[in-house]
Order: C-alpha cells, then sequence, then structure tokens
C-alpha cells in the first residue's frame, strides 16, 4: 500500500532527513512531494491529492500555523491530515496547532520511530498495511529500525 | 510574558538539550568539557547561528572542526563522510543549531511561544562569545556553544 506525502520544510537538509526515516520506517510512497514554505504547499496540494503533510512551523513566506489554517479553510484539503514536527515543544504551541486542526506533534529530536508511530496513529495504517489498534500483534510497531 | 531564567538552569538545560539531540537525530555521544580543558581547535571550523523572539529573545551560536561536521552530517544523511561537501555540512550545522536551541527553550518554558529564526552559517573565528558557553568533546572534534538572552531576561551571576 503506498502512501502520498508532502514534507514542507525550509532545510533541505531536513527534509532529506524526513524522507530518510519514512523510507527506513518501511512505508512505501507513491508521490513524495517537497515544499520549502506554506505557500509552496498550497500550491502543490491544489494539484495533488497526498494522505498526510508532515510540516514545520517556523519558515519564511507562510509558516507551519498559516498553512494548517489555510488548508482547514479550504474544502478540499480540509480532510487531509497534518503532522507537524517542529522544535518547540512548548505546551502553548501545541496546543495551538491543536486547535488550528491538525491531527498530529513529534518534536524534534525524534527518534525515527517515533515519526513513524505517529504516522501510523494519524493514518491509522502500519506501513505493512495493518489497521493500527487492530490487534496488538498486528500493528508492527515499537520495534526498534534500524537506521 | 517576561521570563527570567537562572544561569545554573540554562547552562543545565543547555546541556541536556545537545546530548539529546545529537544522540537522537545524529548518533553521536558527547563528553562535556570543562572550560578551563579547552584547547584551541585546528582552526577550520563551521559555524552557524541561530536567533530566537517571542517570550524572549537572544541567538544560539555553535561551532565545531570542519572534520567532525562531515561525520555529523555523515550520520544524519545515511552516507559516506567524504561525500559531504560545504553546503551540506552547512546545512547540518543549522539544523543542530535550530534543534538544540528549539529544545533548549522548551525545556525552560513549556507554556510560553517562541519563534526561531532560520539558522545562518558564519565564520567560526568571529567572535560568538554568549552569556553561556559550553565546550562538548565528540569523537573527533570539539562542539563550542554560546548562548545569548537579552539583559533584561537573565538572572543570576554573570
Amino acid at each position: 500500500m503506498a502512501f502520498d506525502v508532502m514534507v514542507v520544510d525550509d532545510s533541505p537538509a531536513m527534509r532529506r532527513f524526513i524522507r530518510r526515516v519514512i523510507e527506513v520506517s518501511g512505508f512505501t510512497t507513491g508521490k513524495y512531494l517537497e515544499a520549502g514554505n506554506g505557500i509552496e504547499a498550497l500550491a502543490e496540494l491544489d494539484g495533488n491529492w497526498v494522505d498526510v503533510v508532515l510540516t514545520d512551523i517556523n519558515m519564511p513566506v507562510m509558516d507551519g500555523e498559516a498553512l494548517v489554517a489555510e488548508m482547514r479553510r479550504r474544502p478540499h484539503l480540509r480532510s487531509v491530515p497534518v503532522i507537524v514536527i517542529s522544535t518547540d515543544a512548548t505546551d502553548a504551541r501545541i496546543d495551538r496547532l491543536s486547535e488550528l486542526g491538525a491531527q498530529g506533534y513529534v518534536t524534534k529530536p525524534f527518534a525515527p520511530e517515533r515519526l513513524r508511530e505517529e504516522i501510523e496513529r494519524v493514518l491509522g495504517v502500519t506501513p505493512e498495511g495493518a489497521l493500527v489498534g487492530a490487534t496488538a500483534g498486528d500493528k508492527g510497531g515499537g520495534d526498534e529500525l534500524s537506521f | 510574558m517576561n521570563l527570567v531564567f537562572e544561569r545554573a538552569e540554562v547552562e543545565r538545560e543547555l546541556g541536556a538539550a545537545t546530548g539529546e539531540v545529537l544522540e537522537t537525530m545524529f548518533f553521536a555521544s558527547i563528553e562535556e568539557m570543562a572550560r578551563d580543558r579547552v584547547e584551541g581547535g585546528s582552526g577550520d571550523r563551521v559555524g552557524a547561528m541561530v536567533a530566537f523572539h517571542g517570550a524572549c529573545e537572544g541567538r544560539l551560536a555553535i561551532s565545531l572542526d570542519r572534520g567532525a561536521v562531515k561525520g555529523l552530517a555523515a550520520g544524519f544523511f545515511g552516507e559516506d563522510a567524504a561525500e559531504m561537501g560545504v553546503d551540506q555540512c552547512e546545512s547540518v550545522m543549522g539544523e543542530l543549531a535550530n534543534m538544540v536551541c528549539g529544545a533548549m527553550l522548551s525545556r525552560l518554558e513549556r507554556k510560553a511561544i517562541f519563534c526561531l529564526e532560520a539558522p545562518v552559517a558564519f565564520a567560526a573565528d568571529a567572535d560568538c562569545g554568549g552569556w553561556i558557553e559550553k565546550d562538548f568533546a565528540l569523537d573527533d572534534g570539539l562542539l563550542h556553544l554560546a548562548f545569548s538572552l537579552s539583559g533584561a531576561e537573565r538572572a543570576g551571576p554573570q
């Protein structure tokens, strides 16, 4: 089962790292889109459906908060799950992103397993295609990834 | 919000955040060095600085021997150190500064909002002193960190 993913981060290095984590996690990606800020992401999303958006917060031009808010305003993007990946681990920021409509939040630094678990939780399936929470044995999570 | 931080608290959280970031994202272990034991590095160092504002204002500057940066970049990207170029080394140092700064600020105050600006590269031999400076030994280099806060937000002995 292939997932279409968009990663939004102004750092090419972090986009590359996240892609590597997704690949190591065992998720099969179909489309893998990248954007350097919220405006670029919205332009890409207008012509491409994705299963999940992973976004940073602090970015030039349009930051992650504005991106999430704008996605929730646009009918065709309203249901696309968003996972925030940020160094900001403050309760205030996490609460604000949740109120705006982000479904997941991963704070940097993160172990690869942490990002996999959050993607599984938000998508509701494991990399192997099993429904999350169906049975403990089917989940496939919690193992240390070979990185 | 007017935040005031004690020096000892900032020192502790800076060290903890640095260790957490390097171990988790770069698969590197560190050992803190006493400042009076630190000797000059090779001279060829890579520097990065990130400024922040919001609940308080300041900056974190870091620098590391270029050879060690290549090792960090290789760990981060999962590639060979010999293949790491200048751009990759600078971007990885920027990410390191960004993550250490963000993790430390979150440890210091969970109820506040901070905004980190994009990291910038700087000449590592430039003056990057700070309110708090720390040095950590990696396997093949010395990581220097200099953290500064605007004056009104410091507390404790200077």
